[in-house]
């Protein structure tokens, strides 16, 4: 019955020419299998984990020292949290450089962008579950950014209702981290195959000809995707242990405190000033309204299209703009945020 | 509307009023033009030209502990630097380093997290 639930969930008739893999490389697939991972991983997690300031970071060392696999799971939780964050990614490139965002496509680019938010949010919410010094100070500083924001204390009380790494806060990441992000990820990534199968694959629509069914032209490949997808990230686990810093100590920041490194472009950014914080949303803003400029619709298929040059051009600027502030604050700063050689 | 504000009323419990202790040091203990860093209570006396203030060492751009430094004060996350007596020297931050009040009680020093 799954089984049907999941073929239910895929277009009953492909494209062939949609199934090459160098036109979408399965990366949304390959997020969905790590979404799945991220929620088996996690569900065995919570047999262990402690949401209370006293006891998380013992619950974390427990689990890594005295529970057999605890710290192989931890791992394989972090790395499938971290390829979802780059799989979404770069599935929402392949997306805008194919052209495959103008309508009819625009409410499941929306639903894409929400679930691009929610991965965010989940990973954001899983730092600081262990209550270590990378999880107070990226929570500290993130919960202080928000409250610059208009209507950002409004957004903080309701997530801080006490002081961060608090009792009730953690709860509220937690249960966060655990319930709300995870059961509207799972629901919108069902939503955003469904509109898929709507629209009857991918571009081009209503070809004439050259259809394929799914059984097993599309399901030999999504199975092919899943099985390598779990087996890379099962084995990366085994070698990339998942760090677990020192308890959060608000006395003592480590020096240089650097956040996770998908949000490092942010504390690089506002590194400079504060109000740089605009910068960044109105990247994200110039990205979801991409369906609204003014570009031609694509009746199908290709990379890099003619008629999106300037798109293509204005999209990967941002992302070199977003990658070399991240490779900056990742290795260009040294004790207190000065800058220090990569070499 | 009427279950928002229910369901926001629910999620903003009233704090409960924390009851913050003045801090005690030894006035001999405040070394003549330097600091008596506190970590703990996230606080540093100064003493300057025979002037003492006390500064809060949370950073006023993000909220980061800052570090004490041979020129004064710096912050880890973002890298905003002070001078001694709290003065913002470089950014991002935008003011300069609260100061909490002290009085001194007879070579002991009293400080308060209300502002000086």
């Amino acid at each position: 019955m799954v089984k049907a639930l999941l073929k239910h969930l895929f277009p009953r008739r492909v494209l062939e020419s949609n199934l090459r893999i160098s036109y979408t490389f399965g990366l949304g697939g390959l997020a969905l299998t790590t979404l799945l991972l991220l929620t088996g991983s996690g569900l065995l997690l919570l047999f262990y984990y402690s949401p209370s300031p006293e006891r998380a970071h013992g619950s974390i060392q427990f689990l890594e020292i005295d529970v057999w696999g605890g710290g192989y799971l931890r791992s394989l939780h972090r790395l499938s949290s971290h390829a979802l964050l780059v799989l979404i990614t770069l599935h929402a490139l392949r997306v805008i450089l194919t052209g495959a965002f103008k309508r009819p496509q625009r409410l499941n680019w929306i639903v894409g962008w929400l679930l691009l938010f929610l991965a965010v949010s989940a990973a954001y919410t899983g730092y600081l579950l262990p209550a270590d010094q990378l999880a107070y100070w990226a929570t500290q500083t993130g919960m202080e950014l928000l409250r610059t924001l208009p209507m950002g204390g409004v957004v903080r009380s309701l997530l801080v209702p006490d002081t961060v790494g608090g009792p009730l806060s953690l709860l509220r990441f937690y249960a966060l981290h655990v319930v709300l992000v995870p059961v509207a990820m799972l629901a919108l990534s069902m939503l955003h195959f469904f509109i898929i199968r709507r629209q009857r694959g991918l571009l081009p629509y209503g070809a004439a000809s050259g259809y394929v069914s799914s059984t097993p032209h599309l399901f030999r490949l999504v199975t092919l995707g899943f099985v390598l997808c779990t087996a890379v990230l099962l084995l990366a686990a085994v070698f990339i242990p998942a760090p677990l810093e020192l308890p959060a100590d608000p006395a003592h920041a480590p020096n240089p405190a650097k956040s996770a490194w998908f949000l490092l472009w942010i504390q690089e950014l506002v590194s400079y000033s504060t109000s740089a914080i605009y910068v960044a949303l109105a990247l994200v803003a110039m990205f979801v309204s991409l369906p609204w400029l003014p570009v031609p619709k694509l009746e199908r298929a290709v990379w890099f299209p003619r008629e999106h040059r300037p798109i293509a051009i204005l999209v990967l600027a941002a992302c070199g703009f977003i990658l070399t502030l991240t490779l900056v604050g990742l290795f260009m700063r040294g004790p207190n945020w000065g800058f220090v050689s990569p070499f | 509307m009427l279950g928002g504000f229910g369901l926001w009323r629910f999620l903003t419990p009233r704090g409960r009023r924390s009851s913050r202790e003045p801090i005690a040091v030894s006035a001999a203990d405040v070394p003549a033009d330097g600091a008596l860093v506190l970590p703990r209570q996230r606080c540093a006396v100064v003493r300057k030209d025979d002037a003492i203030l006390a500064l809060d060492l949370t950073c006023p751009h993000l909220g980061c502990t800052v570090n004490a430094t041979p020129q004064g004060f710096a912050c880890p996350c973002h890298g905003s630097r002070f001078k001694s007596d709290g003065e913002v020297v470089e950014g991002p931050a935008a003011r300069s380093m609260k100061r909490l009040s002290v009085e001194d009680r007879g070579g002991v020093l009293s400080i308060s997290r209300e502002e000086g």
